[in-house]
């Protein structure tokens, strides 16, 4: 691999960290699995490729959190108030984001932001302009973010979050209201995954309608290697995974590149991947039992 | 201080499945007042337990708690007043946070501190003197998961976070049920130990006849979602078991 590569990676593993993140808030603390994180990580790209495009590019940071809270929220209440199953409503706000996210894109499918003024520019022009540059201000970022998570996480209202996903029962018996929990819990995720989409564009100067396809088995590609690295026992050390889990994902990625295989089979093998972790304790039960089995066998005979 | 006027419930209404599990149910009880409730299986107990904390609405009737109407009051905000334990030790913790995030949890109740408050020093102190009163040995593992506790254990701490800010009334339903013979006897212990020490108003369901008896100012006996006894005083101090399981099977 490269060193322009290698670099890359690293760049987009950081970005990718904030993203999942996201993923992280959903799947592991609130226990609710979002489909709408393919259509708000386009909404953040795309509201940060406006904010790009009319030459205020750090608006664009919080302009794509704000629209993926906003996601988040839709998603959180037809959940609560509307009574539609988790899933459901995540799919229902992903796919009608589609059509919002095209008339965000004044309803081109790809908006180009080359030589447009991003925030990384300023670190080029007057920094250093070697390859990995924009960790400089990747690295800083994630980590304030992550510090600021593990500090929500401890106050009354990040405790109710995870209480609600750990026991919900047990959160309504001691007067917190779990809808409010979902929501809030919602929109934080999805204020990550878009200011994930709002970075990747002003990274790869481009938005894509498409982009965000198949998001959601990226992110947890991602966290699920970031487990097998970092045992998640505490919110610390889940966020720690989570960045190295994006980080090395990117990496991995970066190598199969290298190689003959196809850059459209990088989808295929993130299914995998997940299908794979996911699937691994089941079999691991098994084949215990197996072998029980056999021994008990040879016991008795 | 609670007051059910002509409580019904009936499941599945209209439906071959139909079932009344709560007949123009009354009762009051008075300022700490320690009611123990009998009833068979299927009497409606946990139905009344679930009228009173607002986990389902009945049909008809009132419930009135310190003067206040709550029948209709969703149960987040019911639980300011209301502290319940469940017969499953499962159900009143959060496996996954530690005994200190389980107990925090708790403490918000009526706290009315913001939600950006976090656990302070003086809240760690409260919650260990709380912990050690319990006489567990947990106050030195307030950061264990609670998932890894046994189910005395988790009932205790359960038990502690519905008293620690004094509820106006103590939900208890089959609360040691499901706990071996000697936990049991501990978390009993310990319930009356703490209802006695805070004065807490307390409706305790039991299968034991023994502890209905034993334990309590007040017994009553629930059928078919109705009253079926109810005794206090020198009525209750003479009553046999004989006398009380003949009037399980009318
Ligand atoms: N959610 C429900 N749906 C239908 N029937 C119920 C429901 N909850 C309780 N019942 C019925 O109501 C009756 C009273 O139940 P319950 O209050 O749980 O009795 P117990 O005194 O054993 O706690 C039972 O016949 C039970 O089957
Ligand atoms: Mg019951």
């Amino acid at each position: 691999m490269s060193t322009t590569a290698f670099f890359g990676a690293v760049e987009l593993g950081f970005i990718y960290a904030i993203f999942t993140f996201g993923i992280f808030i959903s799947f592991r603390i609130l226990n609710i699995p979002d489909l709408t994180t393919d259509g708000s990580f386009v909404l953040g790209a795309a509201a940060s490729a406006l904010c790009v495009l009319n030459g205020m590019p750090y608006l664009g940071i919080p302009a794509s959190m704000l629209v993926g809270a906003a996601a988040g929220i839709v998603t959180a209440l037809l959940q609560t108030k509307c009574g539609i199953q988790p899933i459901l409503s995540g799919i229902l706000t992903m796919t009608g984001l589609y059509s919002i996210n095209l008339a965000v894109m004044m309803n081109k499918s790809n908006l180009p932001l080359l030589m447009m003024r991003n925030i990384f520019t300023p670190i080029e022009e007057n920094i250093i302009s070697r390859p990995g540059f924009r960790l400089i201000l990747l690295i800083p970022l994630t980590l304030i973010i992550l510090l600021i998570l593990v500090f929500f996480f401890k106050t009354q209202l990040g405790l109710s979050i995870r209480a609600t996903g750990d026991n919900a029962e047990m959160v309504r018996a001691s007067s917190i209201d779990t809808d409010t929990a979902k929501i809030v819990g919602f929109a934080l995720s999805n204020s990550l995954i878009g200011l994930g989409g709002g970075l990747v564009a002003q990274l790869q100067q481009s938005v894509d309608i498409n982009m965000g396809a198949g998001m959601v088995v990226v992110g947890l590609a991602s966290l699920i290697i970031g487990e097998m690295l970092i045992k998640s026992t505490s919110v610390l050390r889940g966020l720690i995974g989570a960045v190295a889990g994006a980080v090395a994902y990117r990496l991995v990625i970066a190598a199969i590149l290298t190689t003959n295989l196809p850059a459209s089979s990088l989808k295929l093998i993130s299914a995998l991947i997940v299908a794979i972790a996911i699937a691994a304790p089941t079999f691991r039960k098994k084949l215990l039992l197996r072998e029980q089995i056999r021994r008990n066998g040879a016991d008795h005979a | 201080m609670l007051d059910i006027h002509f409580l019904s419930k009936e499941f599945n209404k209209g439906t071959p499945d139909a079932h009344l599990a709560l007949n123009q149910f009354s009762m009051k009880v008075t300022d700490g007042e320690f009611v123990t409730l009998l009833g068979g299986n299927g009497s409606g107990k946990s139905t009344l337990f679930n009228l009173i904390a607002g986990s389902i609405f009945p049909d008809s009737g009132t419930i009135r708690l310190e003067d206040k109407d709550i029948t209709f009051l969703p149960e987040h905000r019911r639980a300011l007043l209301i502290g319940r334990v469940f017969q499953n030790p499962l159900t009143g913790t959060a496996p996954n946070m530690t005994i200190e995030e389980n107990l925090a949890i708790s403490y918000m109740r009526g706290t009315g501190r913001s939600l950006l408050h976090r656990t302070t020093k003086q809240d760690r102190t409260f919650f260990r003197e709380q912990l050690y009163a319990l006489g567990l040995g947990l106050e030195n593992r307030m950061n264990t998961r609670i998932g890894l506790l046994s189910g005395g254990q988790r009932q205790a701490i359960t038990l502690l976070m519905a008293t620690m800010v004094k509820p106006k009334l103590l939900l208890l339903d089959e609360h040691t049920a499901a706990l071996d013979p000697q936990s049991a006897v501990r978390v009993t212990e310990l319930t009356e130990r703490i209802i006695a020490e805070g004065k807490i108003t307390t409706i305790m369901v039991t299968h034991s006849i023994g502890t209905a008896l034993h334990t309590g100012s007040r017994l009553m006996l629930l059928d078919g979602g109705r009253i079926a006894m109810d005794i206090q005083g020198e009525a209750r101090q003479k009553i046999t078991r004989q006398e009380l399981l003949d009037s399980y099977a009318h």
